[in-house]
């Protein structure tokens, strides 16, 4: 019956303007929040884009592999040396893993390697399939070069290829 | 308040989409262009192993498309396959060996076929062999 009464009673006083200021409060603790979280948030988000273009990259590769399609240069290294991979072939990726190795002093930035775990069971010669992973994880380089914008500051092989904070190497592909 | 919040959070995931959403954009075109040329270059293939199998006399006409994907390409026929180039990269598919010719000379060895033509495939015998020949109608 308390509550009942204050309820009313609430109402019948009417607290002015408690909702603009609970509002003030929380919209003020918020915006400390987002200004201490906002550099963190800022790094996982260049590694999500990161990732998603490492992804997008190695589709790529994966694509020129399957349908052996490949550069003129390489066309005919293969044609001479590796006439398997003239013949299109059937890869899946299974998974991109990244592992932080840590803050580089040479660049300044931190770095990540990559590692792109695919299968193939149309392949079985091994000289074969590290030409296939070489080109996958040139594209993935490339790839997150082209989204950084970075290409000019890269190597031929965008080998490493950086982002703003972080510079990315490739572990040979892992074939399971 | 909330519309500033609201679009500087939009903003924020906007910057990060805007870079991958175009790299994906890019990617399915290449793929849509190797894979036209992929398929391209097996349907003539096709073609001319079956011209060949079928025997002499058989004929056979294939119609080039334009482009591949967005791009223009180059077709080389020669004994051994039929080779696609476009925008630099380069594929093949192979033939069963057989002596190929084109239309005019008696001893080329590699024809070109140009996008957008239409080609006739002719299995013809000459000096008791059987020979393909290419050329353009």
């Amino acid at each position: 019956m308390d509550f009942k009464k204050n309820f009313k009673e609430g109402f019948k006083k009417d607290f002015k303007g408690q909702i603009t200021t609970e509002y003030l409060l929380f919209a003020g603790f918020t915006l400390i929040l987002v200004l201490f979280l906002l550099s963190y948030l800022g790094d996982e988000n260049e590694l999500n884009v990161a990732m998603s273009a490492a992804r997008s990259g190695a589709l790529e590769g994966i694509i020129m592999d399957d349908l052996a399609i490949y550069p003129e240069k390489s066309f005919k290294e293969y044609e001479i040396t590796k006439k398997r991979l003239i013949g299109t072939s059937n890869i899946k990726i299974i998974k991109i893993e990244t592992q932080n190795q840590g803050y580089d002093d040479r660049y300044g930035k931190v770095k990540i390697q990559l590692k792109v775990y695919a299968s193939c069971y149309s392949l079985t010669k091994k000289v074969d399939k590290d030409s296939l992973g070489d080109r996958i994880n040139y594209n993935v380089r490339k790839s997150i070069s082209n989204c950084f914008g970075t290409e000019n500051i890269c190597n031929d092989l965008y080998n490493p290829a950086f982002s703003d904070n972080y510079f990315f190497t490739t572990a040979d592909v892992k074939w399971v | 308040m909330e519309l500033i919040f609201t679009t500087l959070f939009f903003i924020f995931i906007l910057t990060g989409m805007v870079s991958v959403v175009s790299d994906r954009l890019d990617v399915t075109n290449r793929t849509e262009e190797l894979l036209d040329a992929r398929m391209l270059v097996e349907t003539v293939a096709n073609s001319i192993n079956n011209v060949y199998t079928a025997g002499n006399g058989q004929n056979m006409d294939i119609v080039l498309p334009p482009t591949v994907g967005n791009s223009s390409y180059k077709l080389l026929v020669n004994s051994s396959g039929v080779y696609i180039e476009v925008e630099g990269m380069k594929g093949k598919a192979a033939i069963l060996p057989m002596k190929i010719r084109d239309g005019l000379s008696n001893t080329s060895h590699k024809i070109e076929m140009l996008p957008g033509r239409t080609y006739s495939i002719k299995n013809e015998k000459i000096d008791n062999q059987s020979v393909i020949i290419i050329f353009s109608k």
